[in-house]
């Protein structure tokens, strides 16, 4: 899906800045950023981004586990993590979450590409099959 | 639906149990995998109060057996729920059983006449079980304090492999900051290749983090994840390019499995980038072969190399690189035309290199 748009959730900036042109040179064009839980779903509420890219460590104190339950909860959005967590138990938090996708750091742009459009397919999907089918005739 | 105020928005509909990830909803708790994981990975302990009356029981169970035995000594058996004290219930818990023991021991004693030793013994009895209970329980604190510090550092050591993996992302991400300001397509290519090595040790990292231990190490897998990586991302415009990855399990160490790592990086870079030059399909192969030495194989059917090709006076960064690090894990490299078309290198390596002194 090219030009999704997609809400960066992260507090390191030198990352942010190179997540932006990472983002738009794969053809996606970037919603915004919130460095913290509460701007990242206030950002969802305004700009109505189609896909959320969230690290886990987060700044102001609530980690992007909790942001990702609080904005799926809330918002049709999926959400995939960006994160330099590689263990097992935080993978498992975060597919608790109901995330759509994890990303290790550093990453590839390769593969954040192909978590990014597996992601939005899935939602896609999901959200077709909650319409229920549609008129054969 | 508006959210006039996210951090209560997010303070009432989700309470923050502890510092780390688990949430609660409003009357719908949520058990985290990992919550589940802990509960299930810990070994069980008894309470104290169970241990306790375990031990009295074994005590009276113990002595009734002592007694009924007649002259045949069981007081080693008093031991049992002394230990069962001790261990779940405590140093203090321990000497009384030990105390009740000795008096259990007195108790199923058959009188022999002498009416000061069945005294003494018992007395002797109960010292030594208090002596056992005494060291069993700094054995106990010794072993609770261990665990502690395991804990603390494996915490540690994920905190650190966390911030390593950061910071190599914020270094990638400089790289591809500082790039934007070239205008020349090699030049910015060059940093491109500086970030594919740099994602290349950050998945070592990451597998050397989630194996046991550093004879774990699977290079093979990392070495077709990073292949895989780099063909999708270095295929030459318009050129169909197959990959081939056989890798045999090698045991190596770190410092071998991050230099091959760059070693195949640079061969793998090298082989995209002048091995297909204006060709519409192409094979890339790349293996690893167990034995003495082991071999690490690149092999391209692209067009070879030119006939006065000598990789000792070629003053490419890359060759100069692949043999420097070659040598660098006691091994060497040899680069060649393929008898069936393209170049092939090959490094050999040992398994276990001596250590550096």
């Amino acid at each position: 899906m090219t030009n999704a748009r997609i809400l960066i959730v992260e507090d390191e900036a030198i990352t942010v800045s190179a997540l932006k042109r990472e983002l738009v040179s794969l053809g996606y064009e970037v919603a915004g950023t919130a460095s913290t839980a509460d701007e990242a779903l206030r950002a969802v509420e305004l700009q109505k981004p189609d896909l959320v890219l969230m690290d886990i460590t987060l700044a102001g104190g609530v980690n992007g586990v909790v942001a990702a339950v609080a904005i799926r909860g809330n918002f049709p959005v999926p959400v995939v993590f960006l994160t330099a967590h590689a263990d097992d138990r935080t993978m498992d938090r975060a597919v608790s979450a109901g995330a759509f996708g994890y990303v290790l750091k550093p990453y590839s742009g390769a593969g954040l590409k192909a978590a990014i459009e597996m992601a939005l397919h899935k939602h896609q999907t999901e959200m077709e099959s909650r319409r229920g089918p549609g008129r054969v005739f | 639906m508006a959210i006039a105020d996210p951090v209560s928005h997010l303070a009432g509909s989700f309470r923050i149990v502890n510092e780390e990830l688990s949430v609660k909803t409003p009357g719908n708790a949520i058990t985290t995998p990992s919550a589940l994981l802990d509960a299930s990975t810990k070994p069980a302990r008894i309470s104290r109060t169970v241990a306790m009356a375990l031990a009295i029981g074994l005590v009276g169970v113990i002595a009734w057996f002592d007694y009924a035995t007649g002259d045949f000594s069981l007081a080693v058996f008093y031991l049992a729920p002394v230990i069962v004290a001790t261990w779940y219930a405590g140093r203090a818990s321990g000497w009384f059983i030990g105390l009740l023991s000795a008096v259990g021991w007195l108790l199923a004693d058959r009188p022999d006449g002498e009416p000061f030793r069945p005294y003494w013994n018992a007395g002797t009895l109960a010292l030594s079980y208090g002596i056992v209970a005494h060291l069993l329980s700094a054995l106990a604190r010794v072993q609770a304090e261990l665990r502690k510090r395991v804990e603390q550092r494996t915490a540690s050591l994920a905190e650190v492999h966390h911030r390593v993996k950061n910071n190599l992302q914020i270094i990638s991400s400089l790289l591809m900051l500082q790039a934007e300001k070239l205008t020349n397509a090699a030049d910015k290519a060059v940093f491109g290749e500086c970030r594919d090595r740099i994602y290349s040790m950050a998945r070592l990292h990451e597998q050397l983090y989630s194996s046991d231990g550093f004879s774990d190490l699977d290079f093979a897998a990392h070495l077709r994840e990073m292949a895989e990586m780099l063909v999708r991302s270095h295929t030459p415009p318009g050129c169909i390019l197959a990959l081939e990855v056989r890798a045999e399990p090698v045991p190596m160490d770190l410092d071998t499995a991050v230099t091959l790592g760059l070693i195949a990086n640079e061969l793998l870079l090298n082989a995209l980038k002048h091995g297909f030059e204006g060709r519409r399909a192409g094979k890339l192969t790349v293996e690893l072969r167990a034995g003495d030495p082991n071999q690490m194989i690149v092999r391209d059917d692209g067009s070879g190399l030119p006939p006065e090709f000598d990789a000792r006076k070629n003053s490419g960064l890359g060759i100069e690189l692949v043999l420097g690090m070659a040598q660098q894990i006691y091994g060497e490299a040899k680069i060649e035309n393929d008898p069936a078309g393209g170049t092939r290198t090959t490094i050999f390596f040992p398994t276990l290199p001596p250590s550096k002194t």
